[in-house]
């Protein structure tokens, strides 16, 4: 097995939560839709351990980051407004999965942030990601009813 | 911190699975062969992404599995160099701080990497920062379980397939336990700058 050097390309840990959810989602109804069906040799033979452990654990830490309140609508939205502070790719994308709202945090992900950003801009940009962007646990309220409704 | 790389396989199929959807099967046969693992170079496997493409089915004499080639998309932990993490104290010693991701435990902030001046506080078995004010110090200690923002500095991969083993049984214990302490992946981390540290250090009180 090889790998390709050149075809590494960052994922949002928006887009990483989607994958891993869905496989966790697809992991429970295939095991309760198969118990009780035709023997267990099958459940035991799909039953892919490393799989549902990393996927498991690694949905447990996506859960506790900012990136499960966005969705595609926000950030494209806040892409496009920040298009303007001339930010390098990467540093959008540790602002998307990090969700900075201080000075201080955003200078450690912004390389030479006191010479790119003068001091009114920094604010500016940290107003954009607070209005933005939603805060970790911010729209319980309103994910509530949804999840009542499916239920 | 994670990526989606492009790799080449091939698949081999058992006659039992025959009769299931053949994306369904090899998806399965990649996630069982890449998920939880470390790819050497590459990072730490945590699911497929998608399916590419997929060759021909090749049937092989005196072989009743089919071997097909698949072109794939596989999602991989590999944070880059200087990028901010938050994870999560695992465990303290005098070398350092220990920090997991949940998912991914190796990451180890050195002694020197720490804000500086930091102390290892023998009793308790934990470091603080001795944060210095106008008059006075005070420790920060960084307890097991809190909530730490770090910069990885540096990665280290490590081969930890078995080696040649040498003919006599002596030796080969010994390389058995050479292996044991490998660890195939690991991060190193920094927190000498301001923001970085225990997350309750920075929060602004306004």
């Amino acid at each position: 097995m090889d790998f390709q050097r050149d075809s590494i390309r960052s994922l949002s840990n928006y887009e990483t939560y989607l994958v891993v959810k869905q496989i966790h989602e697809t992991n429970n109804e295939r095991e309760n839709g198969k118990r009780g069906k035709k023997g267990q040799n099958r459940t035991l033979e799909h039953c892919n351990y490393g799989l549902n452990t990393v996927t498991y654990e690694t949905l447990k830490y996506l859960e506790q980051t900012p990136c499960v309140e966005q969705n595609p609508n926000i950030i494209t939205q806040f892409y496009n407004e920040i298009k303007k502070f001339d930010l390098k790719k990467n540093e959008i994308l540790q602002i998307l999965n990090l969700r900075p709202t201080t000075p201080v945090e955003l200078q450690l992900i912004i390389e030479d942030s006191e010479t790119r950003l003068t001091e009114i801009q920094s604010n500016e940009l940290i107003d954009l990601i607070r209005t933005q962007l939603p805060p970790v646990g911010g729209s319980n309220q309103t994910n509530l009813p949804n999840e009542t409704m499916e239920s | 911190m994670f990526v989606v790389a492009t790799l080449d396989d091939t698949v081999s199929i058992a006659p039992h699975l025959f009769n299931e959807q053949l994306s369904t099967i090899v998806a399965e046969e990649i996630d069982r062969k890449l998920a939880n693992t470390i790819f050497q170079e590459l990072g730490l496997c945590i699911c497929l992404y998608d399916i590419l493409s997929m060759g021909d089915c090749i049937l092989l004499p005196s072989d009743a599995n089919f071997h097909i080639k698949v072109k794939f998309r596989y999602v991989v932990f590999r944070p880059h160099i200087d990028e901010i993490l938050v994870g999560k104290i695992r465990s303290s010693s005098k070398d350092g701080i220990t920090v997991t991701l949940d998912f991914f435990d190796d990451i180890l902030i050195p002694s020197t990497k720490l804000q500086h001046p930091s102390r290892f506080i023998e009793s308790e078995q934990t470091w603080a920062w001795q944060y210095e004010t106008d008059d006075e110090t005070h420790d920060l200690v960084m307890d097991i379980g809190e909530e730490i923002r770090f910069r990885v500095v540096q990665e280290i991969f490590e081969d930890t397939a078995p080696k040649e083993m040498p003919n006599n049984n002596g030796s080969m214990t010994q390389t058995t336990n050479d292996d044991d302490k490998k660890v195939p992946y690991t991060i190193i981390g920094s927190i000498s700058e301001p923001g970085l540290g225990l997350k309750s250090w920075w929060i602004e009180t306004s």
